[in-house]
């Protein structure tokens, strides 16, 4: 059987298609929303919006099971939840750094303390205790794409697409407030507006990847592709849609990656493909990288040598 | 010993050992290294316990330090190129070295003892088990695993008494140290390298995530009720001390986990003193001179 047999029968699989359609929309809406964050240099808050959902995961598990009683493991539930904890982890982030002489990497892991740390106490609480449904929950955390379903599938499609829309009927006010908050400010563009939707975009587009890929490696879906895009690209708009192509590809190859190798989680395999896609760029991008200086710096000393 | 003495000790032992290098990361506004480190050694960890068959030899211990430089020098080697912005530096190298170690340890799980939830939130009660103590004759010496732990806090206390001037400077004021002619990289460098050594030594006690927390937040909640270094590393190990036992009591007294807890007290502290203080500050500025 030819490679590309091989990959089409995958692709007819159910559970495979799920997977790889699922890591391809994540490694996407993660990596045009990292671009924000890469250029407005927020790149740690993605750390800390990965790690925190960990306790809106636990929060909401125990709101849907033992207070509504529905399944508390879908991907809406535990997105819409986690969604909720990390804005507020976010904003406790910046409170911190407002009101102490504290830097905001200090107050980074106060939040990690209180978030990271209660989810993990209550995940445990919720692994003694006698919730239905209550296997399997712990496994978010390092995630596994082949427990997604069709309606999980439905849920980060749909959440996707609206991560998208909101950045692109809001990329040019966005892009401004980026580069220049304080024009943006008064052209009228008001960051108390701005700011919420950008938070609740950016923590409600992350926290999609949790069941498929987890929550610790958050950070890399967002920065990796944003950096390898920076090195291919000099406009925002064009670094944007680099970072999600480079960042949807990727989910792809990694998940068909990992079912080839077998026993391995998707999440790492996707972070591997990612830094393999960074790393290129950083070395041999034609415009800016490592080995074009390289060859500018040599064009020169050779041009001298003949001058002289 | 009993357990509850065994679990006392090696709690506080970590939470202090920890927050001792912690101080300084704080006022040089570098916490998040911890956890860049903290995530970059964990491969380290899993080569080295694959090699050598277990989570305490001396090879994986220099082998996960090792990893952890990688993040320190990688991160300015990637700032120095001019090519990435500077605070994703550190960000762009721990992601991969993590998932390395998670896809390796889920591939050789059979060969290595590490569970997923050690990763997550270490060992503390297993290794204050009465079979992992340490006994000499009929004398108990408390939990193994708290042995490495104090030793390292010895050799920070040594670093930290020899350079403490170096050290203080250079966190405040760079420049005035290097024009004073101190040598501020040579130790910087060796400050890094225990930071590295504390994360893995704390691995087996804490694991690979909460260590952030208990480096970061015991000084953090000091640096909120003084500006002198000499109180502040008092208080951030009086503070490190009393969180570490909160967290066991609660987490004793509703069998939860006890890393996490020890790590959620920290944070409770910290906003709970940040509250006060600023309560405090108002008042007295409300008050007619």
């Amino acid at each position: 059987m030819t490679p590309i047999e091989s990959l089409l029968e995958l692709f007819g699989n159910f559970t495979f298609r799920t997977m790889i359609l699922s890591t391809g929309i994540i490694g996407a809406v993660s990596g045009l929303l990292g671009s924000l964050l890469y250029l407005r240099r927020q790149t740690m808050i993605s750390d800390v919006i990965g790690h925190s959902a960990i306790g809106g995961v636990a929060l909401g598990f125990i709101t849907c099971t033992a207070l509504l009683g529905i399944d508390g493991r879908s991907v809406l539930t535990l997105t819409i939840s986690a969604a909720i904890t990390t804005a507020v982890a976010v904003l406790l982030t910046n409170v911190i750094t407002r009101f102490s002489r504290l830097g905001s990497d200090a107050a980074m892991a106060v939040t990690l303390a209180v978030f990271f740390g209660g989810g993990l106490v209550l995940l445990r609480w919720i692994g003694h205790s006698k919730l239905p449904n209550r296997a399997g929950i712990e496994k978010y955390v390092f995630g596994n794409a082949a427990t997604l379903t069709g309606e999980d599938l439905t849920t980060i499609a749909i959440i996707g697409v609206l991560a998208v829309a909101v950045v692109v009927v809001l990329f040019k006010e966005l892009m401004l407030s980026a580069f220049d908050p304080v024009l943006a400010a008064t052209m009228g563009f008001s960051p108390r507006i701005l700011q919420p939707i950008l938070l609740v975009t950016v923590t409600t587009g992350i926290v999609i990847g949790i069941k498929a890929v987890g929550l610790i490696l958050m950070i890399g879906f967002v920065m990796l592709p944003a950096a390898a895009a920076r090195q291919w690209a000099r406009r925002l708009h064009t670094m944007t849609l680099f970072s999600a192509v480079i960042g949807g590809l990727s989910g792809m190859v990694g998940s068909i990656l990992a079912v080839h190798l077998g026993r391995v989680p998707t999440g790492p395999i996707i972070i591997v493909v990612l830094f393999a896609a960074f790393l290129v760029s950083l070395l041999a991008s034609p415009q800016r990288s490592v080995l074009s200086t390289w060859l500018a710096r040599r064009r020169h000393r050779l041009a001298g040598e003949v001058a002289a | 010993m009993t357990l509850l003495a065994a679990l006392a000790l090696l709690s506080v032992v970590t939470a202090v050992t920890c927050s001792l290098p912690g101080v300084f990361l704080v006022v040089r506004r570098q916490s998040m290294l911890v956890e860049a480190m903290s995530h970059a050694v964990f491969p380290g960890i899993v080569i080295g316990a694959l090699v050598s068959g277990s989570t305490r030899s001396p090879l994986m211990i220099v082998l996960a330090t090792v990893l952890g430089l990688v993040i320190v020098v990688g991160a300015d080697k990637a700032r120095q190129s001019g090519l990435v912005t500077a605070d994703a530096s550190q960000g762009l190298i721990y992601p991969v070295l993590f998932a390395i170690g998670v896809a390796l340890l889920s591939t050789q799980l059979s060969s290595v003892h590490i569970s997923e939830n050690a990763v997550l939130a270490g060992e503390l009660n297993l290794l204050a088990l009465p079979t992992e103590r340490w006994i000499i004759g009929t004398t108990d010496l408390g939990p193994q695993a708290m042995w490495p732990l104090l030793l390292l806090l010895v050799i920070d206390a040594l670093f930290i008494t020899l350079t403490y001037r170096v050290l203080v400077v250079s966190a405040f004021d760079p420049n005035l140290a290097r024009t004073m002619g101190l040598p501020t990289r040579t130790v910087n460098m060796a400050l890094m390298v225990l930071v590295s050594l504390t994360v893995v030594v704390a691995f087996n006690t804490v694991g690979a995530i909460l260590v952030v927390a208990l480096m970061i937040v015991p000084p953090a909640t000091g640096r909120l009720v003084t500006n002198r270094m000499g109180w502040l590393i008092f208080v951030s190990l009086a503070i490190a001390s009393v969180t570490a036992l909160l967290g066991l009591w609660v987490a004793y007294l509703g069998d939860l986990a006890t890393a996490p807890m020890m790590a959620f007290t920290d944070g409770v502290v910290f906003l709970i003193v940040l509250l006060v203080t600023r309560l405090v500050a108002s008042r007295r500025r409300a008050l007619p001179a």
